[in-house]
């Protein structure tokens, strides 16, 4: 390795191995080399094989939110695979000050889930998922990008496997993120990963531990009884469908998780998409007016759709065209342009597919009931 | 810019609303009236120098109110402008045909209904000027 790569600062420290910061000569740039814990009193030959399941699995994935391994080997102190360097800070680290702001959150949640759909599509668990293995780094436009780091503990399986034990039959991964049926050794899947990750979100939100105690046994009893604070107790800024979305991931039995990383991205949907700049033209930049005016437009239209039911149902579906184009009508006035799309898709089927329009009703009414989220948002005063 | 009186017909809350105060922001009296009867019944009590007249209301219609209104009112002496969503070739010219001065499609954009209603409201106001002038035989100054 020393040929190749000079090592020159240690920058972490996991529970497998140190990391390094070092240059590559031969590509000459800056990388990260994780190296094992020679001295960690874990048999040498499993720790190596331990890092080369690492390396494959991680080799295996190019993905934007998952560190990317460029190359594995082993030297006279043992196996060490080298990564991309991030030029960032843990989630742990950027949590110190506070919480995570709600916008923040909701990149940042996009992103960790499309990172974790990557690594399941092919098979892959982390397994040990907490804020020290999620990395932010700053871009340059001042958006920020999620890696994933540390897929250690991942392991190929496509199938629930049994619960990995280290020779001193302490489970691995932290005990805060870790999920019920690491506890019972029961056997693990993607959901095992989603808990871990709501448990993550939930901390992000809040600043604090969603599974509490004073000692390793009480906070795993936490989470064997499913002990917690509503997220909405704690941070009640947080609109509640981002609550009950984050309370699902961490469910207690994994059958009411969503059943993959990409199912939870599917029902991540937390505020109704307005316009906000059409809305602040309607309402002449104010806040309050602008509250006012959803509520009003909310009341409006569930009288609206009501009415437009039963038109579709008694077949007046030129009446129920126009009831629709009339909530499109106050809708595009306010720049609720969820609300404009499913309006615009009941007036061009509404006398084809009265069926359909049945349908794309209850999309009205669901847009609607997260309206009470879009108000809460509205700081345009701060 | 005028002190004009709008009067704005609409049954929808939230658009008498948006379009009471984007209309008084630019400098006009504006009353609002939740739908065709109750404007007919404003308009009997107050002088108004413009109506905004939605089409698509539960009590009377747009084209109804339309209709009895150009019964007592010509469309100099009470231009009407009718917003609709509907943009059927057919409901613009049966709006014509009942008296509509003009129209505006919904989801309003603002700045061009400011610039109908000030054309309607110049055209009244020169209107009115010629009358004046042709039944007192001679132009006033100014």
């Amino acid at each position: 390795m020393s040929e190749r790569y000079e090592i020159k600062e240690q920058i972490g420290r996991g529970g497998l191995g140190v990391v390094y910061r070092a240059f590559d000569a031969h590509l000459n740039r800056d990388v990260a080399i994780k190296k094992v814990l020679v001295d960690s009193g874990e048999p040498l030959e499993e720790l190596t094989a331990n890092l080369v399941i690492e390396a494959k699995t991680l080799s295996a994935l190019k993905h934007p939110h998952i560190v990317t391994v460029h190359d594995v080997g082993q030297d006279e102190d043992g196996p060490y695979i080298v990564m991309e360097l991030l030029e960032g800070e843990t989630l742990d680290s950027i949590m110190k000050p506070g919480v995570m702001a709600v916008d923040d959150f909701e990149e940042f949640a996009v992103q960790t889930l499309e990172g974790l759909v990557a690594a399941h599509s092919v098979g892959l668990l982390h397994r040990d998922l907490k804020p020290a293995n999620l990395m932010i780094v700053w871009l340059p436009s001042g958006k920020f990008q999620v890696k994933i780091l540390d897929f250690g503990l991942a392991k190929f399986s496509r199938k629930p496997t049994a619960q990995t034990v280290d020779h001193k039959d302490s489970l691995l991964g932290s005990i805060f993120f870790m999920a019920p049926e690491q506890f019972e050794r029961s056997p693990l899947d993607a959901r095992t990963d989603l808990y871990s990750i709501g448990a993550i979100f939930y901390y992000a939100l809040t600043g604090q531990y969603p599974f509490e105690g004073e000692s390793a046994v009480e906070v795993m009893n936490a989470h064997l009884e499913h002990r917690f604070t509503p997220l909405a107790e704690v941070r009640p800024k947080v609109p509640d469908p981002v609550c009950a979305w984050v309370e699902r991931l961490m469910a207690r039995k994994m059958e009411d998780r969503p059943a993959s990383a990409q199912d939870a991205l599917d029902t991540w949907n937390p505020k109704p998409v307005i316009d906000e700049a059409q809305l602040r033209e309607a309402a002449s930049g104010d806040p309050e007016l602008a509250a006012e005016l959803l509520t009003g437009f909310r009341e409006e239209a569930e009288g609206l759709i009501e009415k437009m039911n039963r038109e579709l149902e008694s077949g007046e579906t030129d009446a129920a065209a126009e009831t629709a184009r009339t909530i499109r009508g106050t809708a595009s006035t306010l720049g609720y342009t969820e609300i404009i799309s499913i309006a615009s898709e009941i007036e061009e089927h509404a006398k084809s597919d009265p069926e359909r329009c049945r349908g794309l009703s209850d999309k009205f009414s669901s847009a609607l009931a997260r309206l009470a989220d879009a108000v809460a948002r509205l700081s345009w005063n701060d | 810019m005028s002190e004009a009186r709008i009067l704005i017909a609409d049954d929808g809350k939230v658009m008498r609303v948006v379009i009471t105060r984007k209309l008084k922001e630019k400098g006009y009296e504006v009353t609002a009236a939740a739908g065709g009867r109750e404007a007919l019944d404003l308009i009997e009590r107050e002088p108004f120098d413009l109506l905004l007249l939605d089409v698509s209301m539960p009590d009377m219609d747009g084209m109804e109110t339309l209709e009895r209104l150009r019964e007592r009112f010509s469309a100099i002496q009470l231009p009407v402008i009718m917003a609709t969503a509907n943009d059927e070739d057919e409901d613009t010219v049966r709006a014509f045909e009942l008296g509509a001065n003009d129209y505006v499609l919904k989801p309003i954009n603002f700045p061009v209904l400011y610039a109908r209603i000030e054309t309607q409201l110049k055209l009244k106001r020169a209107t009115e000027e010629l009358e004046r002038v042709t039944k007192s035989g001679r132009p006033q100054p100014g």
